[in-house]
């Protein structure tokens, strides 16, 4: 296991006693972190939940029809998106998830689907993505260590919050630095901004 | 690397175990057991510092088998001082030992670099060691002292609990991996390259040490301070 922090999982579920229930499962875990649980999918926004890593949810929050929606609902910025099923599942449906855990699972196996889908969608965004900073990730970086705020920044370059949020989780990424003083480091130690700036 | 595949027992002989994992080595240092035992087991040694055996075993299989999972049944309300002594001790040795050495390295490291990135690292290192002062401080002064009353059956601390611990358990890795990171990818040339080496060993080892004390706070200290708030 490598030094990254825990990966926070989001569950969603009407239930609590499964919610409690994974929960309790994760807390076995040195790779996932139980980031909460909602009890339905209206009240997920991607903002509120960008530290999420992983999400685990139960169908049957949605109506029958819209259940193929909910892999796309929810992993939007490429999260992955598990299935937690309680019952018999409709294998048609589940096609559209990264992968499928049954209450009935054991621990390990719990553990074991959750690592299968996060490592699934670590890899190709790995390949894809050059290491080198974009210009763009350069204005931010560089704005992230003249200590600026997201929505200042966002303000000045004319992006979402949202948008800037993502810049910063790729650069971070790229880089392996993730505190901001680490950035600012990395900034002066590239002259990217002079040290009366910092 | 680890040679072994089962979790230790009691009848284990310790020389054994470190010559296995020598993280253990570092177990040993921070709770002051002189080098030197022979073919003592860890039933002997425990006996012999008036260590709880059980837990022992426990911490040492946390820190040697990543997929060891700990199982806090057998352990009870008389096992939580020696547990916080020993959580005590570890701040000790990351304080005492471990920190201190590692500033000497990146202190050499850097001392050949122009002033600015020279004043930009130590800076960066000055406020992680304060914030690591912080996080050590806040248990030692606050976490501890809770759980130690309980241990002595004193009434639980109003308005406090343990799972309050978890969430101001801030992460003090991630700002070692960033250092980490830009001592092995980003410093300038001109670095002092022996004391670059020593500090990227130093990281390597503080981040792992690091990792199971967290293992041990979340894995054994939490759920059985929760057990023992429980069952009042």
């Amino acid at each position: 296991m490598n030094n990254r922090s825990k990966y926070n999982v989001l569950v969603v579920t009407p239930s609590e006693i499964i919610a409690a229930g994974v929960g309790e499962i994760l807390l076995r875990s040195r790779e996932f972190v139980l980031f909460g649980s909602i009890p339905d999918v209206s009240l997920y926004s991607e903002s509120k939940f960008e530290a999420v890593d992983v999400v685990l949810v139960d169908p049957q929050v949605a109506s029958w029809e819209s259940r193929g929606e909910l892999r796309r609902r929810l992993g939007g910025r490429g999260v992955p998106v598990l299935a937690l099923i309680v019952g018999v599942g409709d294998d048609s449906l589940l096609r559209n998830f990264d992968g499928v855990v049954s209450i009935y699972d054991s621990a390990d196996m719990v553990l074991s689907r959750l690592s299968a889908a996060v490592e699934q969608s670590a890899a190709p965004q790995n390949r894809n993505e050059g290491d080198e900073l974009s210009s763009r990730e350069r204005d931010i970086l560089t704005a992230v260590a003249r200590g600026k705020t997201n929505k200042e920044i966002a303000d000045e370059l004319n992006l979402s919050v949202h948008t800037v949020m993502t810049h910063r989780k790729n650069i971070s990424h790229k880089l392996g630095i993730n505190s901001i003083s680490g950035l600012t480091v990395y900034a002066i130690l590239n002259k990217l901004i002079d040290v009366t700036d910092y | 690397m680890t040679t072994r595949f089962a979790p230790y027992d009691r009848h284990c002989k310790l020389a054994d175990m470190i010559l296995a994992d020598p993280m253990l080595l570092g177990i040993v240092e921070r709770l002051d057991i002189s080098l030197g035992f022979g073919d003592a087991t860890v039933e002997d040694i425990c006996a012999r510092y008036g260590l709880s055996s059980e837990l022992f075993l426990m911490i040492c299989n946390v820190y040697s088998f990543d997929t060891y999972r700990t199982n806090i049944e057998g352990l009870c309300r008389k096992d939580l001082p020696y547990l916080v002594a020993y959580l005590r001790a570890s701040h000790r040795y990351y304080t005492e030992v471990c920190f201190p050495r590692l500033h000497e390295h990146i202190h050499a490291m850097v001392a050949l670099l122009d002033p600015t990135n020279r004043g930009v690292i130590d800076r960066f290192y000055d406020d992680y060691q304060s914030e690591v002062d912080r996080h050590f401080a806040y248990e030692e002064d606050v976490v501890f002292p809770y759980i130690e009353s309980l241990s002595t059956g004193g009434s639980p601390v109003e308005g406090y609990h343990i799972e309050q611990f978890g969430h101001n358990h801030s992460n003090i890795e991630e700002k070692l991996n960033d250092i980490k990171n830009i001592v092995l990818k980003y410093l300038p040339e001109g670095c002092a390259v022996t004391s670059r080496h020593q500090v990227l060993t130093d990281i390597f080892r503080i981040e792992k040490d690091l990792d199971r004390h967290t293992e041990i706070e979340n894995l054994i200290l939490i759920p059985l301070v929760e057990k023992l708030e429980n069952n009042e």
